[in-house]
């Protein structure tokens, strides 16, 4: 199957492009660090200057402003104030305020107080005028007053000695009469005028005035031609009075500019306080932008240091945005696609591994490692399939050959009974066999016998052979079941009594421990493994005893084969127990050569490691062989009480 | 009268099986049948309703479990017995011939003797 392939381009470390990357965004990132600490520290020096100057510069103002105040109230106090002494007090004061306010303001605001000031003095010049005018209509009207008391007096006599004449004639004559008349008439528009006089005092307006000087000067002029139409007495002192009262003209002089000194007053007050206020306003507007000045820098800056963060921040994120397609497209997507191929290879899936294309060489190494293991698991599980493959041919092979050997065997030793039996049946029946035939006889079946034993040997040999390339291929298959040892043990007597009664001078005895366990093994293997040193045994023993003992000690289960035969060399006891290898033939006791094909020590010591034991020899040249091996009890799981069966 | 059925691919073998149970054949009249393979055997074991066979496992057409198998299915040969020849490393082989329905198992190669005490007790024969 063809393999997947990546292209080999030239390739960018993974490693260099990260130094890279990190160098760059590490002076990308001190740059603006930098430069955000610089307009930090421009914010901090705005704030403290803010904070040392700009503030209680403000603040310095907002009191001006507040005390700027107070000159529009000096301004009320002066308009309404009638005592000139406080009048006074107060404008030294302003004066002395606007000085000072002078002195902390800006030029602007200087000239500004300067004007309020000089509104103020002109304030309190008018004010001092209106004061000189009200002083002297009280002195002109006390004049008037006194004129209107001598009138009055005068009158109040000329009526007295006309009422007296009237009285004391019954028949007064005209002249008197209208004099009376005319006398009185005069006291009367004195009296109105002199009640109209104290109108004057009060605040009028201009109409009211127009109507007040025409009242007086209709009056007047009334009171001009009684005195001039009558002949009275003191007309002259009258007459003089009379034209005394044109003080009064002047006095509504004095009225009328008294009027307009108090509009000017109110108006100059006014003026006053909206300056005032005004240029208090300038002053708190000037404070709000000392103070304010500093804010706007302080925001100005921050801004500046936003933009600046923003746009930093922007322009890393572009970074990070192209890095992160970068190492999507790079890194995430080829990793993705790699460990998607191995968890692929480990579930043994037969999916091709897909590979994304990368232009860094660290991870083009990782696609290509990927693409190595996918290669060498798929020659794995090929040699995978040839191995089984091959174990299954072997496995068919011994079953092939172990089928193919038996078979002509079964036929040689199957006709070799037939033939047998044949032969002693016809030649029992032949009566007339001679001795020489009965001979001839004898030496067939002797011969028919040697033919047996020796497709019997083979057929052991072929046991051997295939019992030894099963364990070989690890393909022994192992009934463990639950075995009582003590049975095993007597089977094997009954099952080699047929060699012992080959060979009479041998015998086997038997010491089997009471109490052994019933354990779980394969029965017939450990027979095999016992049958084979028995055998051994009456090979190697020309006479004497062969003892089989077997006991429990120390958690192990001990079996030992002891003869007294012809033992075995040093050199021989180490590779008796390896495949094909046999020991030295020994003429000196043995007549023939043992027959064997050198693997049943070897089958017997696998059969045994297999059940976690272990086999040995222990044996003189000359003097006999113990061949003793053991089974863990522990590996054998002892599953039973123990048989308590008999020993032999 | 009773029957055997020998199922061998094995010529010699036939021959041997003949041979060692023709004293059944004189003694009891016992009917002896041979296949050479395994579909043979299984056709004849229908046609012959054969009282016991003896079966050998590796043949070609049809193995032996197969026919043993088919035998044990069979109701008309319920009371066939089957006794497989196996060889001695083919120890699964005689489970799974038990398993198939086998009566019996012998082993190659095995005695001519133990064959004709195994015929006379499944036949019940003295």
């Amino acid at each position: 199957m063809p393999t997947a392939t990546v292209r080999s381009t030239k390739k960018l470390s993974l490693q260099e492009l990260s130094y890279v990357l990190t160098a760059v965004l590490f002076i990308f990132i001190a740059g603006i660090s930098v430069l955000i600490a610089s307009h930090l520290k421009s914010l901090a020096e705005i704030a403290d200057y803010s904070r040392q100057e700009a503030i209680p510069r403000a603040l310095e103002q907002h009191e001006i402003a507040s005390q700027a105040k107070q000159l529009g109230l000096f301004a009320n106090v002066i308009a309404e104030s009638d005592d000139a002494r406080i009048r006074t007090a107060t404008l030294e004061r302003a004066a002395t305020l606007a000085t000072t306010l002078q002195s902390n303001a800006n030029w602007a605001l200087t000239t500004r107080l300067g004007a309020i000031a000089r509104d103020i003095r002109e304030l309190g010049e008018m004010v001092d005028l209106q004061q000189q005018h009200q002083q002297e209509m009280t002195a002109q009207m006390g004049q008037v007053s006194s004129l209107f008391t001598a009138a009055d007096l005068i009158l109040s006599d000329l009526i007295n000695h006309a009422a007296a004449d009237i009285r004391s004639n019954s028949f007064p004559d005209k002249s008197t009469v209208e004099y009376y008349l005319t006398v009185t008439r005069l006291q009367g528009i004195f009296s109105q005028l002199r009640g109209h006089l104290l109108m004057l005092k009060a605040q009028l307006t201009e109409e009211e005035i127009q109507t007040e000087e025409s009242f007086y000067n209709g009056l007047l002029l009334l009171a001009q031609s009684l005195l001039e139409s009558a002949a009275i007495p003191q007309q002259q002192n009258l007459q003089s009075i009379l034209e005394d009262f044109h003080i009064l003209s002047y006095l509504f002089k004095m009225q009328r500019e008294t009027m307009l000194l108090t509009s000017r007053i109110r108006y100059q007050a006014q003026q006053i306080n909206n300056h005032v206020n005004n240029t208090s306003i300038d002053i708190t507007g000037n404070a709000g932008l000392i103070a304010s000045q500093g804010a706007d820098d302080i925001a100005a800056r921050a801004k500046e240091s936003l933009a600046t963060a923003l746009f930093a921040f922007g322009i890393l994120g572009i970074i990070f945005f192209i890095m992160g397609i970068a190492l999507r497209h790079e890194i995430v997507k080829p990793l993705f696609a790699a460990s998607e191929s191995l968890k692929n290879l480990s579930r043994k899936e037969s999916i091709p591994p897909q590979l994304a294309d990368t232009d860094l060489k660290e991870i083009d190494e990782i696609n290509q490692a990927v693409l190595a293991l996918s290669n060498a698991l798929k020659e794995t599980e090929s040699a995978n399939e040839r191995l089984v493959a091959m174990a299954q041919m072997k496995t068919n092979f011994t079953s092939s050959v172990s089928h193919e050997l038996r078979t002509p065997l079964t036929s040689v030793r199957g006709f070799i009974k037939l033939i047998r039996k044949d032969l002693e049946r016809l030649f029992a029946t032949d009566l007339a066999l001679d001795e020489k035939m009965h001979g001839r006889t004898k030496r067939v079946m002797a011969n028919l016998d040697i033919v047996a034993k020796e497709s019997e040997r083979l057929g052991m040999l072929i046991d051997d052979v295939l019992d030894i390339a099963k364990i070989d291929s690890g393909r022994m298959s192992w009934r463990d079941e639950p075995t009582d040892l003590t049975d095993v043990i007597i089977r094997t007597k009954h099952a080699i009594s047929g060699e012992f009664l080959l060979k009479p001078q041998v015998k086997l005895n038997l010491d089997i421990a009471k109490n052994l366990p019933i354990v779980l093994l394969d029965a017939n293997r450990l027979q095999q493994v016992l049958l084979n040193l028995l055998n051994n045994a009456i090979k190697f023993t020309p006479e004497g005893i062969i003892l089989l003992r077997c006991w429990q000690e120390e958690g192990k289960i001990f079996f030992s084969v002891k003869d007294n035969g012809v033992g075995i060399k040093p050199e021989d006891q180490d590779i008796i127990f390896e495949k094909f290898q046999q020991a030295s033939h020994n003429a000196d006791y043995l007549k023939d050569k043992p027959k064997g094909t050198g693997l049943g020590l070897a089958i017997c010591k696998q059969i045994v490691e297999h059940y976690g034991g272990q086999i040995k020899v222990i044996s003189s040249f000359g003097a006999g062989s113990t061949f003793l091996f053991y089974i863990p009890v522990a590996n054998v799981e002892e599953i039973l009480a123990t048989s308590g069966k008999p020993t032999s | 009268m009773q029957k055997i059925l020998i199922i061998d691919d094995e010529a010699y073998i036939r021959t041997l099986l003949e041979q060692t149970l023709e004293d059944l054949q004189e003694e009891h009249h016992v009917t002896l049948l041979t296949a050479h393979h395994g579909l043979d055997g299984w056709e004849k074991a229908l046609s012959e309703k054969p009282d016991l066979v003896f079966l050998d496992i590796m043949m070609p057409e049809m193995d032996g479990f197969e026919v043993c198998r088919r035998i044990a299915a069979e109701t008309t040969l319920q009371n066939t017995k089957v006794v497989l020849l196996t060889a001695r490393g083919q120890e699964v082989d005689k489970q799974a011939g038990l398993q198939a329905g086998a009566k019996e198992y012998i082993t190659k190669p095995f005695d001519p003797d133990d064959v004709l005490a195994i015929a006379r007790r499944e036949l019940q024969l003295d």
